[in-house]
């Protein structure tokens, strides 16, 4: 499947030297590059480093994006391994859900919908691992399928599979748990 | 109340949609891209073409096939070889002539001429 084509003329633009086409591109695909990021490495501060590492790795190698996967898949791949090369640099294990929930554009968010579903559903994340977390994010957000998964994080196939399998049965063991009937309720009349 | 099943968690994950980074983030990254140039992949061309290597190929082949047929020795060449051979024969060195000293003589033109010819092409 090839580069939308909106995509792929900003690229082109890019190329020839219009840093304004890449800045669309930029604010087309932050959030998503940034929430790769922050299920990845579980805070807020870290995952902007990362997101910014990610868009200028992805503008340095530009031009080797040779316009046949898609670019959302490719910048993926980089936000991935740009958010587990920082998580391995900063050892910064286990999750900071609180720092999450706390970060000024999320609650502004939250309190716009007046909801606290992701506040649920971000500490449910927060009990599974980084790589599991991630497995999840992109199968049910990004709504990527197990090939582009696998080209995206390089695991094999049957892992992810095991992944997802396994992330899956924790996620909604956790959710079950943690929220009662009437909550249950609330979250899926928001959902 | 039944308990959260697969389906609600794709509906939670949607409804829950991204995380949006700070207001400026943009900003800072295209500073970043400012100053950052992008790398341009090397197209890396063999100093020696196909067409080089088919011509060196056939002179090979052609002297291998001279080779076979004069025998290395004196003897009379086939018809068709004759004017080669006769040329040959014009430009044979004296016989004090060691072979070597030819072979060496036309090795060394030989490289001059490969490191000329690379030269020029590395230089354009």
């Amino acid at each position: 499947m090839r580069a939308p084509v909106q995509d792929q003329e900003a690229i082109e633009r890019a190329l020839a030297g219009e840093q304004h086409a890449y800045e669309r591109i930029v604010r087309r695909y932050q959030h998503m590059v940034h929430t790769v990021c922050i299920r990845v490495l579980r805070n807020a501060q870290d995952a902007e480093e990362a997101t910014q590492d990610a868009f200028v790795k992805a503008w340095q190698h530009l031009a080797g994006f040779g316009g046949n996967a898609k670019f959302s898949t490719w910048l993926y791949s980089i936000a991935y391994r740009t958010a587990i090369s920082h998580g391995r640099r900063r050892k910064a294990d286990g999750p900071s859900v609180d720092d999450l929930l706390h970060h000024p554009a999320a609650e502004e968010r939250d309190h716009a919908r007046g909801t606290d579903i992701k506040h649920h559903l971000d500490r449910a994340l927060a009990t599974l691992s980084a790589e599991d977390a991630s497995v999840l994010s992109f199968f049910y957000l990004e709504e990527l399928s197990v090939e582009e998964i696998v080209t995206v994080t390089g695991l094999g196939a049957s892992n992810v599979k095991v992944k997802l399998h396994r992330g899956r049965k924790k996620l909604l063991d956790v959710l079950n748990k943690e929220l009662g009937p009437e909550a249950r309720e609330l979250f899926l009349d928001h959902a | 109340m039944p308990e959260l099943n697969d389906q609600d968690l794709r509906k939670l994950f949607r409804t829950v949609g991204h995380t949006p980074p700070g207001a400026d983030l943009t900003a800072r990254i295209m500073a970043r891209v400012a100053v950052t140039p992008i790398a341009r992949p090397l197209t890396v061309e063999p100093l020696i073409g196909k067409r080089g290597w088919a011509i060196a190929m056939v002179g090979v082949v052609a002297l291998l096939v001279f080779a076979f047929v004069t025998g290395g020795n004196s003897t009379a060449p086939p018809p068709w070889l004759v004017p080669a051979a006769e040329t040959l024969r014009h430009i044979r060195p004296p016989q004090d002539w060691p072979v070597w000293t030819l072979g060496t003589t036309a090795c060394a033109l030989l490289f001059t001429a490969v490191d000329r010819l690379l030269a020029r092409r590395t230089a354009a």
